[in-house]
C-alpha cells in the first residue's frame, strides 16, 4: 500500500492505518529505536508510541514523507526514553557514543546550561548540511540522526572503517569550527 | 539538557530530503554486501539484528530483510535469528552448526581454517571447516565487549573493549587464527576516564583542567607503525603515514622489500579488503580526498608478482576469486568485473535484486531474500548458484543449485 492510502486511512481515522504502518515500516522504525535504546522491549515500546504518536497527530498534521515523519517521532520517543532510561542505569548505545563523540561541544563551553538557543541551532544545523558535500551529509546523519554505529555505517555505505571514523571527524571539526564562528560555541 | 543533546535534537529538524538520500544510498549498497567483515558484537546485533530482525514465528509479528552469510573453504555458512549458524556446501543439506541460545544472534566469521563466534561479550569459539567440534579460541574476562574482523586468511584482527561507566580502554590486537596467539597490536587507546565524569572529577576535588586532562579528550593513542602480510613467498609491509596525533586510526603505504607499490598520492586503507590463498586486494585511495572517486580503488597483490589496480564506480562488496570480483550495479545488474583490466560486465540482468544480499566465493553465488506469509510474517530464502565460466575462465552465466537453501 502507499503512503499516500496509509495517510487518508488516518484521515478518515480507520485503525488499519496502524496495521498498515507497522507492516511497511516496522523494521525501519525498530532499527532507529534500538540504535539509541540497545533494548528489545524499549524499542518495541517506542516503536508502538510511534504508532500512537502519528494516530494522535495525523490527522491535522498531513506529512510530505510518511516515512521520515515516522522516522522523526520514533527518534524523539526514543531519546526521551533515553535520557530517561540514563537517569537510572548506563548503556551501550550508539546515541550514548555519539554523545561522546561530540563532547567537545561540552567541553570547551565556559557554561554548558543553556549556551546553544534551540531554534538558532537548528537553522544553523539546516544550513551546515545543506552545505555539507554529499557523502559527508549521508555519513554525518547516518551517525548522529539514525546513530548507526562507524562499522554499521562502513557496512551500509561500502566504505571502509577508517574512511567513516575520518570523515566524521572532519566534520565534526568543520561543524565545532562553524559553531565557534557564529558565535554558538 | 546539554549541548550535545541540544545538537541532536536540532538534527530531528533536518529536511526530510536528507534522510531519504541517507536511506537511498544504503539501499543501493546494501544490495551487495562487504564480505570481509564480519560484524561487531554489539553492533552485530545493530546491524543484523536490524536487518533480519523479525522471524515469521514472532508472535508480535514483523517485517524482515535477508539473511547474513559468508563463504568460505568451500562452504557457505549463514545465521537464522533466534535458531543459530547453519553450513551450507553446494547442492547438499544445510546443517544448524551452533544453536543461539539466549540471543537473537551470535557474531561470526569464516576463513580459510572455520567457523569463528562469539556466544558472549567475552570469548571466541572456533569450528574447522570440516568439523562440528567447536573449541574455546580466545577468553578474556576482563572485557566488557569483544568485536573480531578478518585480517588474511588465517589471522584475525581482535576489538578489545575494557571500557566500564566511567573509563574507556581499547585496543585492536591481531592474533593467529589457529592458535589464537597474539601477533601484535595494531591500536590502542589507553585508560582513560570518559569525559562525562570531568563533573565527578572535579567533586572529587581535580580542577577542570585536570578532569579535562583525565578525560577521553587529551587521551593519547597507539597505532602500529608496521603491519605485515604474507603472500607465499612475497612479504608485504603496510606503514602508516597518518598523523597519530591527529586521526584514532591508520593509513598506511605498502611496500615490499623496502620498495613502494603504491603512487604517491594513494594510501592504503587499514586492512585488505579481502585476501585469498593466492591474492590480497587492499582497498586505496588518494591521500585524504574523500569523494567518490577515492573510495573504491583496489591495489590486487598477487602471489605470482603480477599486480593490478582496479577502479570500480561501485562498492565491489561480494567476494569473487583472483579474477574477477562481483557486485550489484545501480540498475540491479548482477555485475562482474575483471581484476586486471578493470573492465565490468552484466552477468545477470534485470535480476530485481533490490534489497536482497548477495554473497559469492567465485565458484558459487548466494543471493538472499525475505517473502511474507499472509499474515504478514517473515519467510527468508537464500537461492544457491553456480557460475559457470567460458572456455578463458570467463564469468557467462548462472546455474540454479538450489531454490533456496534454508529448510
Amino acid at each position: 500500500m502507499t503512503d499516500e492510502k496509509i495517510v487518508e486511512l488516518y484521515f478518515i481515522r480507520d485503525e488499519r492505518a496502524i496495521e498498515f504502518t507497522k507492516n511497511k515500516y516496522e523494521n525501519y522504525l525498530y532499527t532507529i529505536a534500538y540504535n539509541i535504546l540497545k533494548d528489545k522491549s524499549d524499542s518495541d515500546e517506542s516503536v508502538n508510541d510511534t504508532y500512537m504518536g502519528a494516530w494522535n497527530s495525523i490527522p491535522p498534521h498531513k506529512p510530505n514523507v510518511f516515512k521520515t515523519y515516522l522516522s522523526k517521532l520514533t527518534r524523539n520517543i526514543s531519546m526521551k526514553k533515553f535520557r530517561y532510561n540514563t537517569a537510572k542505569k548506563r548503556y551501550n548505545s550508539q546515541m550514548e557514543l555519539a554523545i561522546d563523540e561530540l563532547r567537545e561541544l561540552e567541553c570547551t563551553c565556559e557554561s554548558v546550561e543553556d549556551t546553544f538557543d534551540e531554534k538558532e541551532l537548528a537553522r544553523f544545523i539546516e544550513k551546515f548540511i545543506s552545505e555539507l558535500e554529499i557523502n559527508k551529509r549521508v555519513i554525518f546523519l547516518a551517525r548522529y540522526w539514525y546513530f548507526y554505529s562507524i562499522h554499521d555505517i562502513a557496512h551500509k555505505l561500502g566504505y571502509t572503517e577508517s574512511k567513516v571514523k575520518m570523515t566524521l571527524k572532519r566534520t565534526r571539526d568543520t561543524l565545532f569550527e562553524k559553531l565557534k564562528k557564529e558565535g554558538l560555541l | 539538557m546539554t549541548n550535545t543533546e541540544k545538537l541532536l535534537n536540532a538534527l530531528n529538524e533536518v529536511d526530510d530530503s536528507y534522510l531519504l538520500e541517507v536511506d537511498k544510498r544504503i539501499s543501493s549498497v546494501r544490495t551487495a554486501r562487504r564480505a570481509t567483515w564480519s560484524s561487531i558484537a554489539a553492533v552485530f546485533v545493530l546491524v543484523i539484528g536490524s536487518i533480519v530482525y523479525m522471524i515469521s514465528n514472532m508472535a508480535w509479528g514483523n517485517a524482515g530483510y535477508s539473511v547474513y552469510g559468508e563463504s568460505a573453504g568451500g562452504y557457505f555458512y549463514y545465521q537464522i535469528p533466534y535458531e543459530g549458524i547453519y553450513r551450507y556446501k553446494a547442492g547438499g543439506d544445510s546443517e544448524l552448526l551452533v544453536k543461539v541460545k539466549r540471543a537473537q544472534y551470535y557474531e561470526f566469521l569464516v576463513n580459510d581454517i572455520g567457523l569463528y563466534y562469539i556466544p558472549d561479550e567475552k570469548s571466541i569459539y572456533m569450528i574447522p571447516h570440516d568439523s562440528d567440534e567447536a573449541s574455546l579460541f580466545f577468553e578474556d574476562k576482563e572485557l566488557n565487549f569483544l568485536n573480531m574482523q578478518k585480517h588474511s586468511c588465517s589471522d584475525l584482527i581482535l576489538q578489545l573493549n575494557y571500557s566500564d561507566d566511567k573509563i574507556y580502554h581499547e585496543k585492536e590486537i591481531i592474533v593467529d587464527g589457529r592458535t589464537g596467539e597474539e601477533k601484535c597490536v595494531t591500536y590502542e587507546q589507553k585508560s582513560h576516564y570518559k569525559s562525562d565524569v570531568i563533573e565527578e572529577l572535579e567533586k572529587q576535588g581535580y580542577s577542570y583542567e585536570e578532569a579535562l586532562e583525565k578525560s577521553h579528550t587529551t587521551i593519547s593513542e597507539y597505532i602500529a607503525d608496521e603491519i605485515d602480510y604474507t603472500l607465499e613467498n612475497r612479504n608485504l609491509k603496510a606503514t602508516v603515514i597518518s598523523d597519530k596525533k591527529y586521526y584514532n586510526y591508520g593509513t598506511y603505504t605498502l611496500t615490499e622489500n623496502g620498495k613502494q607499490l603504491l603512487q604517491d598520492d594513494e594510501t592504503l586503507f587499514e586492512t585488505p579488503q579481502r585476501i585469498y590463498e593466492d591474492c590480497i586486494i587492499f582497498k586505496i585511495g588518494e591521500k585524504y580526498k574523500e569523494d567518490d572517486s577515492a573510495l573504491f580503488d583496489y591495489y590486487i597483490a598477487r602471489a605470482n608478482g603480477e599486480d593490478s589496480k582496479i577502479k570500480s564506480t561501485k562498492a565491489i562488496t561480494a567476494q569473487g576469486n583472483t579474477n574477477y570480483l562481483y557486485y550489484i550495479d545501480d540498475n540491479d545488474n548482477l555485475m562482474y568485473i575483471d581484476t586486471h583490466t578493470s573492465e565490468s560486465e552484466v552477468l545477470l540482468h534485470e535480476t530485481e535484486l533490490g534489497y536482497k544480499d548477495l554473497f559469492s566465493d567465485g565458484k558459487y553465488v548466494y543471493i538472499s531474500n525475505h517473502d511474507f506469509t499472509e499474515r504478514g510474517n517473515v519467510i527468508y530464502t537464500i537461492a544457491c548458484y553456480e557460475i559457470e565460466f567460458d572456455e578463458n575462465g570467463k564469468p557467462i552465466d548462472l546455474k540454479l543449485i538450489d531454490e533456496n537453501i534454508i529448510e
